[in-house]
């Protein structure tokens, strides 16, 4: 019934459904895994540079205790708190988990890789961005808690915030390339990576994306010793865990991000590779971890004014450099 | 007018350093008002100090402040002894010394560790803080066999005499400690964030500090050179060569700056105490039945959060007919009202970790 | 049996005695007002200013007794004269009256005074000294809270350690210690 033969699959690629199907699979189970050593790695690294040992029981080296600690959320009891909008509180880690991977789709991981190649990559991309804030909304609404509702309306208010600095920053590195499709933009880092003409905007833009992905020191919306746990204070179990991997996911596609707009994507000495992708992907994200362990968490008044006051005059100025660069 | 919105604060969350409760009147993210709701840990301390003999006592007071055991032994004991009348050994004062001043460094320790946490650097400040106060733990249980509610200053003297190579090994801790806390320096001053979130945060005027019954760090981050210590000095205090810590603004920052200075000027004290220490007694006779007689005595010390206070009214039995604690954790705690008026709701933790709560001895 | 009286009786009598003894012991290093004075000349308008007695028990802490009506112009003269630090109060339950004890530092001079104040058990109340030192508010409340003296003027006199329903102050020597049904 089934043809043994390669080429037959490699056709059915051709059909969009599933290419869109096969792509998703891939995209799922790539990164869901990336995401679970991650974890782990962060913890690990974390743990080392707060002089402590982190997970080592569960596995080699505790390698296992993401997944331990998955499982055991979802054998927890899902709780619906009583006065809930019970739909929107459903359907707030399903989208959160949905719309972190649906990015991915437009990534490429070499020249030839990549689940859909769109003209206007870059836009998507950041367009996609943009709606996770939805789900984030969502879930600070829907339970009735107002933890829940202050890291919610924290992260409506801070998304006006980054969210233009992120564009304008991304412009820049528009300009130089040229083109708005990722494969593009990273073939124009053939003779030189983006950081060197664009460090500004890259300083701008990984500033941002620590904002986007409320990582530590922006992680208001979840601002533990704030606000217990923020907009994911009423969740448990699968729900729990479909929102910290969208979150995470979220960090680990910024990362990716920005090794692709400004360190050259997968380009690397001798040959060209996903490896390298995924290697500069893990320094940056090494560097994520780093500074999360190291400050304190800003406040909100202060972001904002970072983002409005300083972040969007520095990513005009970002502009004009990059023309400037263009020019002459 | 915007609306708004009441917030319950604890009394389990997060940074609320204990069981506090906070009813916190919010205006969007500005705190309106503050009301702390306190009394969870109440254990009827005074009332159960009525129907106990006086050595039996000592280690209730353990379980005041719990961070700080060998403070509240001391001043319980102090006040004790005063209404007896005692001499005490000059080398146990010595010890008392040392102990109290390693209790000290061990508190503040804590208090700076939990203030990394309140403001979001969640546990690297605490790891490496509690990594020395672990060898301050390890030192009291070598002491006294517990790391936690000692029992080990008693009437009289201390319970047991220094153990082998305890100068030796406090010495080179205090070496240690030294380095260690320019690294904490490092964390703290250098930390651009960490300056921004603290300074001229929840700032407390000196007159205001005074008005307010503010004493500790508290008192002296306001700027206001006080110090029981000094003041009405107790033990033998008065043989070393130290000054008194204050900070600055009364800000945030002064008040961690007080902590991290205070360890240092400890330090000095704990050394020049080892290096002076006499032989002989560890602890003065004194009869298995405590019988104070009547009379009233109210004497206080400075532990590591401020002033720390007991009153005993003794009937010449073996009870005390009444005894009251001052406890310097409830008397900083009433100033986060006044404090917390208009600031945000991050800065409120960051105040009422700087205030720095024990509610083993706010509650009592 | 009778052997047993006569004991406990001796034992009694030996108490007495030592007491009285030791009571002569106290009232010999006794400091009177005139052995302060030069260190600190206030004490004479602070015994001037309608103080029932003074007692030194050392040179650096004074015991005053207050009557009722003059405490709030008492403290507020002490406030006047440097007297800054509210360190504490507590109330005692003497038996016939309730006693409340305020202990006041002062910075400058470096004493400490306690001011005492009778209150009759069957109408306790006394004048807040919030205006005054606002240090007080909390520690007033919790006099309340265990003792049930009333606070005149006091901007927020509720329980503060105990729970809000709590029947009875547990620090009178009446309050019975016995189970009580919880929830």
């Amino acid at each position: 019934m089934f043809p043994l033969n390669l080429e037959f699959y490699l056709s059915l690629l051709e059909n969009p459904l599933f290419r869109g199907l096969a792509g998703a699979l891939g995209v799922i189970t790539v990164i869901s895994l990336a995401v679970l050593i991650l974890i782990w790695a962060e913890r690990k690294f974390v743990a080392r540079l707060q002089h402590r040992y982190g997970p080592n029981r569960a596995g080699k080296y505790g390698i296992l205790q993401t997944l331990a600690d998955g499982l055991k959320l979802f054998l927890k009891e899902d709780i619906l708190p009583e006065k809930a909008e019970k739909y929107a509180y459903t359907l707030a880690p399903i989208l959160c988990f949905s719309l972190a991977m649906l990015p991915f789709v437009a990534v490429p991981v070499e020249r030839n890789i990549v689940v859909a190649n769109l003209n206007a990559g870059i836009l998507f991309i950041l367009a996609v961005a943009s709606l996770s804030i939805i789900p984030v909304i969502m879930a600070g609404w829907s339970p009735n808690n107002k933890y829940n509702l202050i890291g919610g309306i924290r992260s409506a208010a801070l998304m006006i915030s980054y969210e233009i600095p992120a564009g304008l920053a991304v412009i820049g590195v528009l300009v130089l390339s040229g083109s708005l499709n990722m494969i593009d933009i990273v073939e124009a880092q053939r003779d030189g990576w983006f950081i060197l003409p664009q460090f500004l905007g890259f300083i701008i833009f990984i500033t941002v994306s620590f904002m986007e992905s409320a990582r530590p020191p922006f992680d208001l919306p979840e601002a533990e010793s704030e606000i217990v746990q923020g907009w994911t204070t009423e969740y448990s179990s699968v729900k729990f865990a479909l929102l910290m991997l969208g979150e995470y996911t979220h960090a680990v596609f910024t990362s990716v991000l920005i090794a692709i707009l400004y360190f050259g994507g997968w380009m690397g000495p001798l040959f060209d590779s996903p490896f390298w992708l995924a290697l500069k992907t893990l320094v940056i994200m090494l560097f994520l971890m780093w500074v999360r362990a190291s400050v304190v968490r800003i406040r909100i008044d202060q972001m904002v004014s970072f983002g409005w006051k300083f972040l969007i005059p520095l990513s005009l100025l970002n502009i004009l450099i990059a023309g400037a660069i263009k020019v002459f | 007018m915007s609306e708004r919105v009441l917030l319950n604060l604890g009394p389990q969350h997060p940074s609320t350093h204990g069981v506090l409760r906070l009813v916190v009147e919010l205006e969007g993210e500005r705190v309106v008002n503050v009301t702390p709701v306190i009394g969870y840990l109440h254990r009827g301390f005074e009332k159960i100090a009525e129907n106990r003999r006086y050595i039996q006592i000592t280690p209730l007071t353990d379980k005041l402040d719990y961070v700080s055991s060998m403070a509240n032994n001391m001043a319980y004991v102090k006040a004790v002894e005063e209404l007896l009348g005692l001499e005490v050994p000059e080398r146990a004062e010595y010890i008392r010394v040392i102990v109290l001043e390693l209790q000290r460094i061990a508190s503040h320790l804590l208090a700076l560790g939990s203030i990394g946490n309140d403001l979001g650097m969640p546990f690297t400040l605490m790891m490496y803080t509690f990594r020395e106060r672990e060898t301050i733990l390890d030192l009291f249980e070598s002491l006294s066999g517990a790391r936690l509610g000692y029992n080990y200053i008693t009437i009289g003297g201390v319970m047991d005499d220094l153990p082998l190579g305890f100068t030796d090994f406090t010495l080179s801790f205090l070496r240690e400690l030294r380095q260690k806390i320019e690294e904490y320096e490092d964390l703290v001053y250098d930390n651009e964030i960490f300056v921004k979130r603290t300074e001229g945060i929840g700032v407390l005027s000196p007159k205001d500090a005074i008005n307010l019954g503010a004493t500790g760090p508290v008192l002296r981050g306001s700027g206001v050179r006080r110090d029981i210590r000094k003041e009405d000095p107790y033990s033998i205090y008065h043989y070393f060569d130290w000054r008194i810590v204050t900070g600055k603004r009364g800000d945030c920052l002064s008040r961690i700056s007080v902590w991290i200075n205070e360890m240092k000027m400890s330090a000095d004290i704990v050394e020049q105490a080892i290096e002076n220490i006499p032989p002989g007694l560890f602890r003065a006779k004194v009869s298995r039945v405590v019988r104070p007689p009547e009379g009233e005595v109210y004497s206080r010390i400075e532990s590591p959060r401020g002033e720390l206070g007991f009153h005993i009214i003794g009937d010449g039995s073996t009870h005390p007919y009444r005894l009251k604690i001052r406890s310097p954790a409830f008397c900083n705690l009433s100033i986060l009202p006044h404090l917390a008026k208009g600031v945000f709701i991050a800065d409120l933790i960051a105040i009422l970790g700087t205030l720095d709560p024990v509610f083993g001895e706010v509650d009592r | 049996m009778m052997s047993e009286e006569k004991k406990s009786e001796n034992k009694i009598e030996k108490a007495e005695k030592r007491k009285e003894e030791k009571k002569d012991e106290i009232e010999e290093e006794r400091l009177t007002i005139e052995d302060i004075a030069p260190a600190f000349p206030l004490i004479y308008r602070i015994a001037e200013s309608g103080v029932e007695s003074i007692y030194i028990q050392k040179c650096n802490k004074i015991w005053v007794e207050v009557k009722r009506e003059n405490l709030l112009e008492f403290c507020s003269f002490l406030k006047e004269n440097g007297f800054d630090h509210f360190s504490c109060i507590l109330g005692v339950d003497r038996g016939e009256y309730f006693e409340v004890i305020y202990h006041i530092w002062s910075y400058i001079d470096r004493r400490m005074l306690s001011v005492r104040v009778k209150v009759p058990k069957d109408d306790p109340e006394v004048d807040s000294v919030v205006s005054i030192w606002r240090a007080a508010d909390w520690h007033e409340r919790e006099t309340y809270d265990m003792f049930g003296i009333i606070f005149r003027g006091h901007p927020d006199l509720r329980r503060i350690l105990l729970p809000d329903d709590f029947e009875g102050f547990p620090l009178r020597k009446d309050f019975k210690l016995e189970e009580r049904s919880w929830l």
